[in-house]
């Protein structure tokens, strides 16, 4: 059921119970969650957090915990599943879902108890949901009776009588017209808006919204920005939004320099580079490592890095500044660093080298834009373990990145820093020998490449988050690899990775990323996934809340591509 | 010399000054009885020589030097298991009234009996507090909120709280609870106190 | 205070004497806390206080289980219970730790003390302490003493335990107007030495010499 006024309806309901609070494993579920839990605290509201990584997960802390917990919140988790299929549970538990993926799915929209969404009022959204007398429909007493009448061998006359017939063929088109409208519902995946940014805004209704909030809302729209979750101008949407928040939540300092402390998380918006982790690197390894930069340079190949130093010199900007760190480079460089790079952009062929983005900034720590929270939080979250380590590891990369989000300054987030430097690292080698040694296969209709498990850093690939970017940033730098004609073909074709996932397993990872051109992010991999390995009766699991990530037998790779090429034909 | 072992005890529990306790030295302290018997037999002859020889003053000054080395043992000895039954005592108020079992094995026999006695002492005066008893082991510090964010550490199974509800305390879940109830829980190091 | 208590729709004790609101007993045992916490000897025990203190936590207790669920101020009821069962808690746990520290000089008080003098232990504060001693002299017995030459088996534990320095520098404030106080008796014999304490002032003092003010509330320990 669809919650209209969530004050009311889901905080108010809560405010006086205990809580359960099952939290998906991306960024933008983190920060959704840290806005919840200030929430709760300053209304006692005893709660309890679980992360949960996929279904099964969903499923067994859901079993652990149901005797305890009559409220369950799920955030970007359960909203794209039959939660009252899946999780059978009893008549006095209640769940309030703020997802970000879609679709939603039809039941648990259209439950009357028991489920409860929380959307954003957006006409868009909910008229693309198809009416509900398209999908159910009550049954007929007459059509009950024609049922069980044909099954009888007896012929009664008015069994052939016009008004049954008519009726016989009515419900035939009408259940055809249903299974259309569900398939072109559920056809494509993709993201709507940001679960921090809902949760941010019931705190505004309920005034209670701090900048703090805001930030963590900030860093979530950021994530689903960053990771191509969503396209420009969604995310040019819910910019605007935030900047009505900001300007609310930080005029004063205009007015007086005295009113705010000094300590104080102070947020601002601008145009920024879209260069990552720039102010935490040297502006040389930044270039390197970010995805428009990269693939606009062809930094893989020596040609690519002699054009990066020209852009440099062209800038005006000594090579030593450059590879130095950031923070030290000379101040008056680093003002005019903006204006510079925008002016000769358009020469070296970088498109779309500004977005607009909001940084914080506390005490007189360096600023930290909204990219950088994202990065490293997402590093955190997939910290790899040595194997002998490894179970109680994971565990606790949860509660890491939660403590990392929880001030602006706090050590965890130089840490992770740090990571996703590393991760960006693997990132662009793994970019670079693939695209030198041309792994990346034209399958027909979509592109395929495969990470084999002697690849250094192989490890990383098994973890959504970092596959995700890779795939983007691969795809991208292909892309530009190829020349005009068979560049043009090329931006509209997906692309499909697999990786190692489990070892001892025998288990690959499998994304599907839907193609450049494509600026709506719908992914069409889901179903096709699903239906491949129907057809060829592969080992699947569809465990990930993203429907585009799979995992299945190392066996059953072959014929599963086999499939999944027909069926995209 | 007299009185060497004694030192060391005393020795032994300088050294264990940060809250620790140390085995009870068994060997040492008989050790140190038997020198005491020895010193007050040869005393008890001296004394006895000197008695029946009025003349003979040479070994007063033994004498006297033994008396005093019995003193000084005696003293040793008793600051020693003084001061081991204040740790215990300690011991009461920080792990409650069932001690973990490498600190049991630290203690002798007459100590452990003594444990109990404390142990029974403090809970009937405790009971005696007020209309319902008060236990004093709790609220050892100024309470600052009624509510606090705590993470758990170990894996503990399910608890139950005070108005009945129960909870699951699995490693690395986070919970928002009461701060009354959490309280014991982190004196005994299964839940940690998140800032 | 009278707030939170007024919710409950209690405000009178009934202790003998005088009719005091929550407030004032809740006052009262502040004083008496902190008294105790900065004096090096052992205090009057105040157990009235506590009694009264504990029956009024219960009964804030049972009217917060009855309030309606939600209200703003069950959570601030709850702070200040918890606050107050602390100064309960640590009030009590002083005292016990100095009943601890010099139970064979206080017993020995207790036994040779005139009827008239009030008595320094609860009922239940003397049989903790009985026990206590009892237990500690038992111990030395049966671990030492008992195996020793027979003239040193004896030990008056009063005489060994170190004594509560009286000697220690504290900190007052003046409530009562006192005049010619002697700071120090022991050396001075012509009593030239005297202090007046005026209402409101600060001193820091000996302890002995104030010691009976402390108790009869006239001045307080900061």
């Amino acid at each position: 059921m669809l919650i209209t006024d969530p004050v009311n309806d889901f905080f108010n309901k809560v405010k006086h119970e205990r809580v359960l609070v099952m939290v998906a494993l991306d960024v933008d579920a983190l920060c959704a969650c840290k806005i919840l839990q200030a929430l709760f605290k300053c209304d006692h509201v005893q709660y309890t957090l679980v992360p949960v990584i996929n279904k099964s997960q969903l499923i067994k802390e859901f079993e652990e915990h149901k005797e305890q917990y009559k409220h369950i919140v799920l955030l970007n988790c359960g909203g794209n599943i039959d939660l009252l299929h899946i999780l059978d549970p009893s008549e006095d538990i209640s769940f309030y879902v703020i997802d970000s993926h879609r679709p939603i799915d039809l039941v648990n929209f259209f439950c009357e108890q028991q489920i409860y969404m929380l959307l954003k009022h957006d006409e868009d959204e909910i008229a693309a949901i198809p009416d509900y007398d398209s999908i159910y429909r009550d049954y007929d007493s007459d059509d009950e009776d024609s049922e069980n009448d044909e099954t009888e061998q007896v012929s009664k006359r008015h069994r052939f009588d016009e008004a049954t017939l008519e009726k016989r063929r009515e419900r035939k088109k009408w259940e055809e017209k249903r299974k259309e409208i569900i398939f072109d519902y559920e056809e494509f995946s993709f993201y709507g808006p940001s679960a921090a940014m809902l949760v941010y805004e019931l705190a505004w209704k309920m005034s209670k919204d701090n900048n703090d909030q805001l930030w963590w809302a900030i860093t979530g729209v950021a994530d689903q920005f960053q990771n191509k979750k969503i396209g420009r101008d969604k995310y040019v949407s819910s910019v605007l939004e935030l900047q009505g928040h900001m300007s609310r939540l930080n005029h004063r300092d205009e007015d007086d320099d005295n009113t705010k402390s000094v300590n104080s998380v102070k947020i601002s918006f601008e145009h920024d580079l879209d260069l990552a982790l720039y102010r935490h690197w040297s502006l040389f390894e930044s270039l390197c490592h970010s995805l428009p930069t990269a693939s606009a340079f062809k930094v893989w190949t020596n040609m690519g890095i002699k054009r990066l130093h020209q852009f440099l010199a062209e800038m005006g900007l000594p090579l030593t500044q450059c590879k130095q760190n950031y923070s030290f480079m000379e101040t008056k460089m680093r003002d005019n660093l903006q204006s510079l790079v925008e002016e000769s952009a358009e020469k070296f062929g970088l498109r779309n080298i500004k977005y607009q983005s909001f940084s914080a900034q506390c005490g007189y720590n360096h600023r930290l834009c909204a990219s950088d929270a994202v990065y490293s939080v997402g590093a955190l979250l997939e910290k790899l373990y040595s194997k002998d380590s490894q179970a109680a590891g994971e565990n606790s990369n949860f509660v890491d990145s939660l403590d990392s989000l929880s001030r602006v300054t706090a050590p965890k987030m130089q840490d992770g820093l740090e990571l996703a430097k590393l991760q960006l690292q693997a990132i662009k080698s793994s970019v670079s020998s693939f695209i030198d040694i041309g792994q990346i296969l034209s399958y027909g209709p979509f592109l395929y490449t495969a990470v084999r498990e002697g690849m250094p850093d192989y490890k990383y690939f098994g973890k959504p988050i970092f596959l995700n970017l890779f795939s983007h940033f691969l795809l991208n730098s292909y892309v530009r690899s190829l020349n005009k004609t068979k560049r043009e073909r090329a931006k509209n074709l997906p692309l499909v990775i697999c990786a190692p996932f489990n070892v001892d397993d025998g288990t690959t990872i499998i994304i599907g990323i839907p193609p450049l051109a494509d600026e709506s992010r719908k992914n069409l991999f889901g179903n096709a996934f699903l239906h491949a390995a129907e057809r060829t009766k592969s080992r699947t699991s569809h465990e990930s809340f993203d429907s585009s990530i799979i995992t299945l037998k190392n066996e059953d790779l072959s014929k599963f591509l086999d499939a999944l090429i027909t069926i995209m034909s | 010399m007299f009185g060497e072992k004694a030192l060391d005890l005393i020795r032994e529990l300088h050294r264990s000054r940060d809250g620790t306790l140390g085995p009870y030295n068994e060997d040492v302290v008989r050790q140190i009885l038997e020198e005491m018997q020895i010193l007050y037999e040869a005393n008890q002859e001296d004394v006895a020589q000197v008695v029946q020889n009025d003349s003979d003053q040479s070994s007063l000054t033994a004498i006297q030097v033994r008396h005093d080395s019995l003193q000084r043992n005696k003293r040793c000895l008793l600051a020693y298991l003084y001061n081991r039954l204040m740790k215990i005592r300690d011991m009461r108020w920080e792990f409650g009234s069932v001690l973990p079992p490498d600190i049991r094995r630290n203690m002798s026999e007459r100590e452990v009996q003594w444990f109990s006695n404390y142990n029974r002492s403090l809970s009937s005066y405790m009971r005696s507090i007020g209309p319902r008893g008060l236990d004093l082991t709790q609220d050892l510090k100024p309470p600052q909120n009624v509510f606090i964010e705590v993470r758990c550490v170990e894996d503990r199974g399910e608890i139950e709280l005070d108005d009945g509800s129960r909870i699951l305390l699995k490693k690395n879940s986070m919970h928002f609870l009461p701060r009354s109830q959490c309280e014991r829980l982190i004196r005994q190091g299964i839940l940690k106190q998140v800032a | 205070m009278d707030d939170l208590l007024n919710v409950s729709g209690v405000s009178n004790d009934d202790s003998d004497e005088e009719h005091l609101t929550a407030a004032q007993v809740l006052e009262k045992l502040e004083q008496a806390w902190m008294n105790e916490r900065l004096s090096p000897n052992l205090m009057e025990c105040k157990s009235q206080i506590v009694e009264i203190m504990l029956e009024q936590i219960e009964e804030m207790e049972a009217n917060i289980q009855r309030a309606q669920k939600g209200d703003l101020k069950i959570s601030l009821h709850r702070l200040e219970l918890d606050r107050i069962r602390y100064v309960v808690s640590s009030y009590l746990r002083c005292r016990l730790e100095k009943i601890e520290k010099f139970a064979p000089i206080l017993l020995e008080r207790e036994k040779s003390k005139s009827d008239d003098e009030p008595s320094k232990l609860s009922p239940e504060e003397f049989a903790f302490a009985k026990e206590l001693v009892g237990n500690v002299d038992n111990h030395f017995k049966s671990s030492a003493l008992k195996h020793m030459p027979r003239n040193l088996q004896n030990i008056a534990l009063h005489e060994i335990t170190s004594r509560p320095n009286l000697d220690h520098y504290v900190f007052l404030r003046v409530h009562q107007r006192e005049e010619g106080v002697i700071v120090d008796p022991e050396t001075d014999d012509h009593a030239e030495d005297r202090v007046d304490l005026e209402v409101g002032a600060q001193h820091l003092m000996r302890y002995q010499p104030i010691e009976q003010l402390v108790e009869n509330g006239a001045v307080s320990l900061i």
